[in-house]
């Protein structure tokens, strides 16, 4: 069954890579653009999200 | 008194075509380099208690994430519980830095939630019509 969420990886707020596991490719992408806002971001693939968390 | 607004994110729903989602950008900076990790599109929900990140975004934060305050957390669904770890996290909001307990999810299909319990509380968070979040301090 396909995941229902993606993570996604922005140069100054353009997503460059989509994708389940971002951790190498954030490193990397980090790396090659110093002083760009690298930003990281859980997309999800729901229609409809109700979230409520009790601790 | 200092503020920064967030237009609300506009994403795809096939039972309403679109729907608009107050998500915010939140920096967090690393034990595992030292260095802020941007968070876009950290889900403001002022019917979480605490705030979450999924798994790998977890591990960028701190690295291992079991080191943390085991804990099991309850959502709608009343037989499904979502096993984390509470971390202490340095959080910054543009120049608001603050100190926010996280629960790292042990599990990837799960939201960036920035939640009540010393997130949303210490902030006035205005949620107006629908179309954006501001939040001032």
């Amino acid at each position: 069954m396909e995941p229902k969420y993606e993570y996604q990886i922005a140069i100054d707020g353009n997503v460059v890579w989509k994708g389940l596991n971002p951790k190498e490719k954030y490193a990397e992408i980090k790396k090659k653009n110093p002083g760009k806002r690298i930003s990281l971001a859980w997309k999800s693939k729901y229609d409809i999200l109700v979230l409520v968390c009790k601790v | 008194m200092q503020s920064v607004e967030f237009p609300y994110v506009e994403e795809e729903s096939k039972v309403f075509n679109k729907v608009k989602r107050p998500k915010i950008s939140i920096d967090f900076l690393s034990k595992v380099d030292g260095e802020w990790l941007t968070l876009d599109d950290v889900l403001a929900d002022t019917g979480a208690d605490v705030s979450m990140l999924p798994r790998y975004i977890g591990e960028l934060a701190v690295g291992d994430i079991t080191t943390g305050k085991y804990v099991e957390i309850k959502g709608i669904e009343p037989s499904a519980m979502l096993s984390a770890f509470i971390h202490e996290l340095k959080a910054r909001i543009k120049d608001k830095e603050f100190e926010l307990p996280v629960a790292i999810a042990d599990s990837n299909d799960v939201p960036s939630v920035l939640g009540r319990i010393k997130g949303l509380d210490i902030f006035d968070a205005n949620f107006i019509r629908g179309d954006k979040i501001k939040i001032s301090w």
